[in-house]
């Protein structure tokens, strides 16, 4: 019986360890919505915008991923490593050319996007949102949250959402340029 | 056995489900909403030029921390907040915390003040993955620090404020903020470079 039991007991951890960490949003489109904020022209090229204002819709590639994150966010601080990693493998994949990276800094000043991005030497684009804006209409999710966001016919359709610290990477990343690839 | 089996499932069930909230609880932080709140609910006590009441107050640490022990030696910034578990105190505390090179470079120290007792300011920074600067308690003689600058509202919690004070004891600077909203960390900076200069 103790066999039975304990062969019931790894199923169940299984079947735990098997659970999606990401939840859906209530949308499955993501707001097009401003970028704000002071960047170089390298990472203008790199996002394939003009000078002057820009929204989400104006970056030249198929796929988008965001990160919505604060300066403040403890979770943020420990994950900024590892998304700059990511990164680093993204711009290193056979799928560099489709996607690009941005940050958008809930309820953060210039100041405090500046700061982050320097302490943590963050390489792709971070853009500020002082007064919630772009973070509302995200839907006041929690930090950091990452989204892909599936550009190629401009409707904006979120293909992944994850809300909170990305505990396997290499999974994660794996997904994210699995979509990208198709 | 079946019964054995039977009898093991709501175990072994809930056993899953304590994995599953235990990640959920290291992942996201649960706190309070309180809601708006009134912006400010008192009325100051001190100015800038004044001299900054002293006071001795419990640190989460252990031991306490004696505001006057800064003197002739370091600036010092205090950052009330309002409660423990809240939204907005969760997420302005680890803030400074990252920025905590910043603060010592221009000879600042961060004091974390609040009107909660030790065990739940404890609990509540460990869920914040820890702070490096001191956090003390003013809840007894309940907001006696916050009363004494005037700035304890009338519900018992302090204003989200920032006071700082510098080598001579002197305060520099007053910050009483909308309690529903953070202070911008490049405020308090510029302030500490003013001190510098």
């Amino acid at each position: 019986m103790k066999r039975h039991l304990l062969t019931l007991a790894a199923f169940l951890l299984a079947v735990v360890a098997a659970l999606p960490s990401a939840t859906a949003t209530a949308s499955d489109v993501f707001p097009d919505v401003a970028l704000q904020g002071k960047i170089s022209p390298e990472q203008r090229q790199y996002l394939g915008v003009p000078d002057g204002d820009i929204r989400l819709s104006d970056i030249n590639a198929d796929f988008v991923f965001v990160e919505v994150f604060s300066m403040y966010c403890p979770i943020c601080q420990h994950d900024a490593p590892g998304v700059n990693d990511m990164f680093a493998r993204v711009l290193a994949s056979a799928e560099a050319d489709k996607i690009r990276f941005v940050g958008i800094a809930a309820g953060n000043t210039p100041f405090e996007v500046a700061f982050y991005r320097k302490k943590f030497g963050v390489q792709f684009p971070l853009f500020e949102d002082p007064d919630y804006t772009a973070h509302k209409a995200v839907g006041n999710v929690g930090t950091p949250a990452y989204y892909l966001v599936d550009l190629r016919d401009r409707r904006r359709a979120i293909l992944v959402f994850h809300e909170g610290e990305i505990k396997d990477k290499d999974a994660f990343l794996k997904n994210v340029l699995g979509l990208v690839g198709k | 056995m079946r019964r054995a089996l039977l009898f093991s499932l709501p175990v072994l069930g809930l056993l899953a489900w304590g994995l599953l909230a235990s990640g959920a609880l290291a992942a996201h932080m649960e706190t309070f909403d309180p809601g708006r709140l009134k912006p400010t609910d008192s009325t100051l006590k001190v100015k800038v030029g004044d001299a900054a009441p002293d006071f001795t107050l419990p640190a989460i640490s252990g031991g306490t921390v004696t505001l006057s022990d800064y003197r002739g030696k370091k600036n010092v910034v205090l950052s009330f907040v309002p409660a423990a578990w809240t939204p907005v105190c969760s997420d302005q505390w680890p803030g400074y915390n990252l920025a905590l090179d910043m603060f010592h470079g221009l000879d600042a120290e961060v004091i974390g003040i609040s009107e909660d007792n030790i065990p739940s300011q404890a609990m509540w920074v460990k869920a914040m993955h820890g702070l490096d600067f001191p956090v003390l308690s003013d809840f007894w003689p309940h907001g006696k620090v916050a009363g004494a600058l005037g700035i304890l509202r009338s519900d018992g919690m302090a204003e989200r404020a920032i006071v700082i004070i510098d080598k001579k004891g002197i305060i520099r600077y007053l910050d009483v903020h909308d309690i529903n909203s953070r202070p911008d960390l490049g405020g308090i900076i510029h302030e500490l470079e003013k001190l510098a200069e």
